[in-house]
């Protein structure tokens, strides 16, 4: 029964966090970027306009909307929730919902798009922001936590190895008792350390890769080549922190199986401290750099570096590339990874074949952990 | 960060507009000599222009000396040496400005400010 509190409390605020930051990404987005669409950055960023008027209650309207689908969902699931699996797909059930909610307003906003009768079509300016060879060097000092605590996993378990009971529970059912069990192995012992080492290696690889992809940038709002880099420099710091606090978790879990931390209930929590962490940071650093930077404040806009007079017109319009505003499939772009639309961050390019090939390596990884796992 | 715009509405033709904003990046010091130039396919896509129109700035730059085909066939930013060629190519483009530009009616004062204007604006690193 104690346990069953540790949860529901544990899946409230789980549920809490998604739905509070899924309401708030219309805040996050380029600002010519609207729900998905894209319109002129002078409609926009002219407060006093009729248009901005509408974006303004567009997306208060959205983040109501996606509030209340959240205190719904929360409410029904736990009330009448009859098992701990049905109340554990309440995250899901809410970004299923709130995914509904978007669609709504994206296809609303379509509609305005094309009422207003905007010929963003004949605008054919195109300005990419490539990252030279030592224009700015990778923060690879930010990959140096993750490290740590991975090869602190390695030492903490050769040099207590000795120690490990010969026997050690691997698996907890969802009321806590111990169900599955391990004789002593180098596998068992490292099976958590083995799963951190692919994870921050990965990490680290979309960091590095992140940092180097050229970014297209609407050269219409002045700074965003300034805005464009802090966000190119933050997500990588970012996805270089990220491994710290997933590997902190399995530093945890590997000390309870190694029984230094005596088994609770509630090591659960203790556990999901350092993803609430992570949870918490990407939040915070998505909220205050925003896609491509346009939350970043910047002290002079007006920079003495000349650019050519044909920069300062609108992008072309490449709403027809984005599916329902969030799924970008263009074959004539060379990137696997593009920035998101609707979010903060990077999205697959889906008309890249090598987008679908790397899609389906976490799959396999899986599948082959399980198939070990058996 | 190197940023390089163009305009597929403007007469200007698509490879000169390639080849003056890459000078340009290279006089404000955002390719330095030694660096290598984004691959003409990557720069192609991105900019949604065919790579062999990145290939002629490409080739035009280095016909000019700015750039030069490197190992792993990499084009590869060159350093300023102002050679006395360099100075004669200039005289050659300033005489043909010079001339029209008095031809319209400017004078020598005008001129002279404009020069000074540029050479002030002008973010360079280079010499």
């Amino acid at each position: 029964m104690i346990l069953n509190n540790v949860f529901y409390i544990l899946m409230l605020a789980m549920s809490a966090l998604v739905g509070i930051v899924v309401s708030i990404v219309p805040y996050m987005t380029e600002k010519p970027v609207v729900f998905g669409v894209r319109v002129p950055a002078s409609a926009v960023m002219i407060n006093s306009g009729d248009f901005a008027a509408i974006i303004f209650r567009l997306k208060k309207y959205y983040t109501i909307a996606t509030l209340i689908v959240m205190v719904l969902v929360v409410s029904i699931l736990f009330t009448f929730a009859s098992t701990n699996t049905l109340l554990a797909t309440s995250p899901l059930i809410i970004i299923t919902l709130d995914f509904a909610v978007y669609l709504f307003v994206h296809y609303r906003m379509v509609g305005i798009k094309r009422a207003q009768g905007w010929s963003v079509e004949l605008n054919r300016t195109v300005s990419v922001d490539f990252v030279s060879d030592s224009g700015r060097l990778f923060p690879w000092i930010f990959a140096v936590p993750a490290f740590i605590v991975m090869v602190a996993i390695f030492a903490i378990g050769i040099a207590i190895y000795p120690s490990i009971p010969q026997t050690f529970p691997t698996h907890f059912g969802v009321n806590g008792q111990p169900d599955a069990f391990s004789t002593k192995s180098i596998l068992g012992v490292f099976l958590v350390g083995f799963i951190s080492v692919p994870v921050t290696l990965l990490m680290v690889a979309i960091s590095f890769f992140t940092y180097r992809l050229p970014l297209r940038i609407d050269s219409s709002i002045p700074g965003n080549e300034k805005r464009a880099s802090v966000f190119r420099e933050r997500m990588s710091v970012m996805l270089l922190a990220i491994p710290a606090f997933i590997n902190l978790t399995f530093l945890l879990i590997s000390l309870e199986t190694w029984q230094v931390l005596p088994y609770s209930p509630y090591n659960v929590i203790v556990f999901l401290v350092p993803i609430i962490g992570l949870l918490i940071m990407v939040t915070v650093v998505s909220l205050m750099t925003g896609q491509m930077g346009a939350n970043v404040k910047l002290h002079d806009t007006g920079s003495a570096e000349i650019r050519p007079v044909g920069s300062t017109v609108q992008p072309k319009d490449d709403d027809a590339l984005w599916r329902a505003g969030v799924m970008y499939f263009n074959r004539a772009d060379p990137r696997i990874l593009v920035p998101k639309r609707f979010g903060v961050g990077y999205t697959f390019n889906f008309g890249h074949p090598v987008s679908w090939l790397l899609l389906a390596v976490p799959i396999v990884i899986a599948a082959s952990l399980l198939i070990i796992a058996s | 960060m190197v940023l390089i715009t163009v305009d597929h509405n403007s007469k200007i033709p698509l490879y000169r507009q390639i080849r003056e904003q890459i000078i340009r990046e290279i006089t404000a010091g955002n390719l330095k000599p030694g660096e290598s130039l984004p691959p003409s396919r990557l720069m192609a896509g991105m900019l949604e222009v065919n790579f062999h129109t990145v290939n002629r700035a490409y080739e035009c730059l280095r016909d000019e000396g700015l750039i030069k085909l490197s190992r792993g066939k990499k084009y590869t930013i060159s350093s300023a040496v102002r050679s006395p060629k360099d100075m004669e190519d200039f005289e050659t483009i300033e005489r043909a400005v010079i001339a029209e530009a008095l031809a319209k009616g400017l004078d020598a004062t005008d001129i002279m400010q404009i020069v000074k204007k540029q050479l002030r604006t002008q973010k360079h690193v280079r010499s």
